[in-house]
């Protein structure tokens, strides 16, 4: 995913504190978003507040585990897709819970990905890359660039 | 397809507990009492109304004892009727009081033969008058005796009423001028009067005996059904729950592999070192993971090779103490007070009592707040737990551990629950805190495996935290080595 914008932010959401400092550690290495990490779901809603709040452009994606205190990621899938300011914005769930009725229920809330611990960092990159792409309003943006430059495919 | 989230078993789990473990047999004991006098209450209430509804009570209409005893033997069928369909519903302790309730309704029913026969032959000699006196003069204190549940009242009842009832049989015989026919008919009476006493006595005797064992069996079996099942459930939530400790640290493990694999030569030294040194650390947590996991087999697979010794009590508590993780528990942050007179020792397996200490003080930091202090004393104490049986069984001296927390507290209803096999309080499946519901379970069957027992005060408050008790057998040279210490305990007990 090439991209000419202000560098894209993504939020990733997880209660244990050693996924937390895996990806606070490894993903500004190996991608080039700006990582903002949150505890639990109320901790994610706060973040994606103040973030938007800041004037600053919708999150690109955000990855959500489901088991945490306070707001579990299925309620704060619904949560975020129930408010118009961040319905649009990718969501992976990323979790330890395999199960088909898990994954059914994953998928039910609204998320557009889920994702079974444990996933590489590359695996985890490119299920964001896809995310990002299926996201109607992104794919709408990506087909007007497309249309707007027929060029670029000289 | 829906299915329950995963953690719905454990409050099943609670709720089974609290309704069998505690008390269940007093329970069912009480409530079969209940209905047996209930029952004899309206099989007697009944007799009476028939007798005293009647315009001339010695007026013979053997139509209506007739129909009561017809309409006693119906219920007393569909009662067993309906027993039967819910024990093979298998809600078998519905049925087990059904059957008790029928039994009770036999009796009555025989009772109703017994006043109709002496109603339909007993005109001519005027036993009719008596006949519902002596009804009441016998089954009521059989039916006292049988609900206060004293056996030799019982036997006295009977055997006092047999002779009252054939007083009463001979004194009628006398007053008929003791003709042939009244002759067999006073015989016939006086032993169907007699057989039905012992009828009567019998079937209540089987009722609260026999019955009730049924009842107890049944019950027992359905509860160790039911809670195989619980614990099965228990045991799938407990595998996805070591699933879930599982892919974590990996995840994070593979995340640091990744980063090397891809941005080897690029990354800054420093870095370097912190990733390899949270990787090592993940590694570190898999494997911790799986040694809890194992050392629970090896509980599960008992106790067996203890290596007996004389443990210093201090001597384990510090290192218990230095052994809590103090990267996932914070443990800088508590203060620790270690309260045990040096010398005290205990008859122990040191590596056994130095595991209980340590599971007890990391649950201790782990469900406390942060700048709250825990406590650790010892003490000597005389005899086993309760002074009655201390007086016939005198056990070797204890010594009694106590670890006081001012943490959240365990609520009541809860404890009974603590030392299970994964169990873990419904409260913290929702929290950060990190356990597989094993800790416990492992300290209990250690305690036990060492002659020692362990229990927990709690009163579910916040903040008045909560303590766990150990008792330990004392080395035996102690209890003459200290007997100052020993002795209050021992004038304490009456």
């Amino acid at each position: 995913m090439a991209s000419v914008s202000p560098p894209r932010a993504i939020l990733l959401v997880d209660d244990n504190p050693e996924i937390f400092a895996m990806y606070r550690a490894v993903l500004p290495a190996m991608s080039d978003f700006l990582i903002l990490t949150a505890e639990n779901g109320v901790d994610a809603l706060e973040q994606i507040e103040a973030y938007h709040g800041a004037n600053n452009p919708p999150l690109s994606c955000i990855i959500i585990d489901v088991m945490m205190p306070h707001l579990d990621g299925l309620h704060l899938v619904r949560a975020l897709r129930g408010d118009p300011a961040t319905a649009d914005i990718p969501l992976v769930i990323l979790t330890a819970l395999a199960q088909d009725y898990q994954r059914f229920a994953g998928l039910a809330s609204g998320a557009d990905q889920y994702l079974t611990k444990p996933v590489s960092v590359p695996q985890l990159l490119a299920a964001i890359d896809r995310a990002i792409a299926l996201a109607p309003d992104e794919r709408l943006r990506q087909w007007q660039a497309l249309a707007e430059a027929p060029d670029a495919d000289g | 397809m829906t299915a329950p989230a995963p953690d719905t078993s454990v409050p099943l789990f609670t709720e089974l507990l609290n309704r069998y473990e505690i008390d269940q047999q007093l329970l069912i004991a009480k409530r079969a009492d209940i209905i047996l006098a209930i029952s004899t209450v309206v099989g007697f209430g009944t007799d009476l109304a028939y007798v005293f509804s009647r315009p001339n009570p010695t007026t013979l209409l053997p139509a209506p004892a007739l129909f009561g005893l017809f309409a006693s033997i119906a219920t007393y069928t569909c009662v067993l009727i309906v027993a039967y369909r819910a024990a093979q519903r298998r809600n078998i302790l519905l049925a087990s009081y059904l059957t008790v309730l029928g039994c009770t309704l036999l009796v009555v029913g025989i009772q109703l033969v017994w006043i109709i026969a002496a109603r339909n032959s007993g005109s001519p000699i005027g036993l009719d008058d008596q006949s519902w006196q002596m009804f009441m003069a016998y089954f009521v204190p059989i039916a006292l005796a049988v609900v206060i549940g004293e056996r030799v009242l019982l036997y006295t009842t009977v055997v006092l009423l047999n002779l009252i009832s054939t007083v009463i049989l001979f004194e009628a015989f006398l007053s008929t001028g003791q003709d042939l026919s009244s002759r067999h008919q006073f015989i016939g009476l006086w032993i169907g009067a007699l057989m039905t006493e012992w009828a009567v006595a019998i079937l209540t005797l089987a009722m609260r005996s026999g019955f009730r064992r049924i009842i107890f069996d049944a019950t027992n079996l359905q509860y160790a059904v039911e809670r195989a099942r619980k614990l099965d459930e228990l045991k799938d939530s407990f595998i996805s729950s070591v699933n879930h400790e599982l892919r974590n640290p990996v995840m994070a493990l593979r995340g640091y592999l990744d980063a090397f694999a891809q941005l080897d030569t690029t990354l800054p030294p420093d870095q370097r070192q912190r990733f390899l040194a949270q990787a090592v650390q993940s590694c570190q947590n898999v494997q911790d993971l799986i040694e809890s996991v194992l050392s629970v087999r090896r509980i599960d697979q008992g106790l067996t090779n203890l290596q007996w010794e004389t443990v210093d009590l201090h001597e384990v508590a510090v290192t218990a103490s230095s052994q809590i993780d103090p990267r996932e528990t914070k443990a800088s942050e508590r203060a620790l007070h270690l309260m045990i007179p040096p010398g005290l020792t205990v008859w122990a397996d040191r590596i056994r009592v130095q595991q209980i200490l340590t599971n007890l003080l990391s649950n201790a930091i782990k469900y406390s707040q942060p700048g709250t202090s825990i406590e650790v004393s010892a003490r000597l104490v005389g005899l086993s737990t309760s002074a009655g049986r201390a007086r016939r069984d005198p056990k070797p001296t204890m010594v009694e551990i106590a670890v006081q927390d001012h943490g959240f507290g365990i609520p009541p209803n809860e404890i009974p629950l603590l030392f299970q096999k994964f169990v873990r309080l419904p409260r913290d499946l929702g929290s950060t805190i990190v356990g597989n519901g094993l800790g416990l379970f492992a300290c209990k069957e250690i305690a036990e495996a060492l002659g020692g027992e362990i229990w927990v005060e709690s009163t579910g408050v916040a903040g008045e935290g909560s303590t766990f008790f150990v008792r330990l057998p004392a080395t035996q040279d102690d209890a003459a080595l200290i007997p100052a210490l020993a002795a209050p305990e021992l004038v304490a007990a009456p």
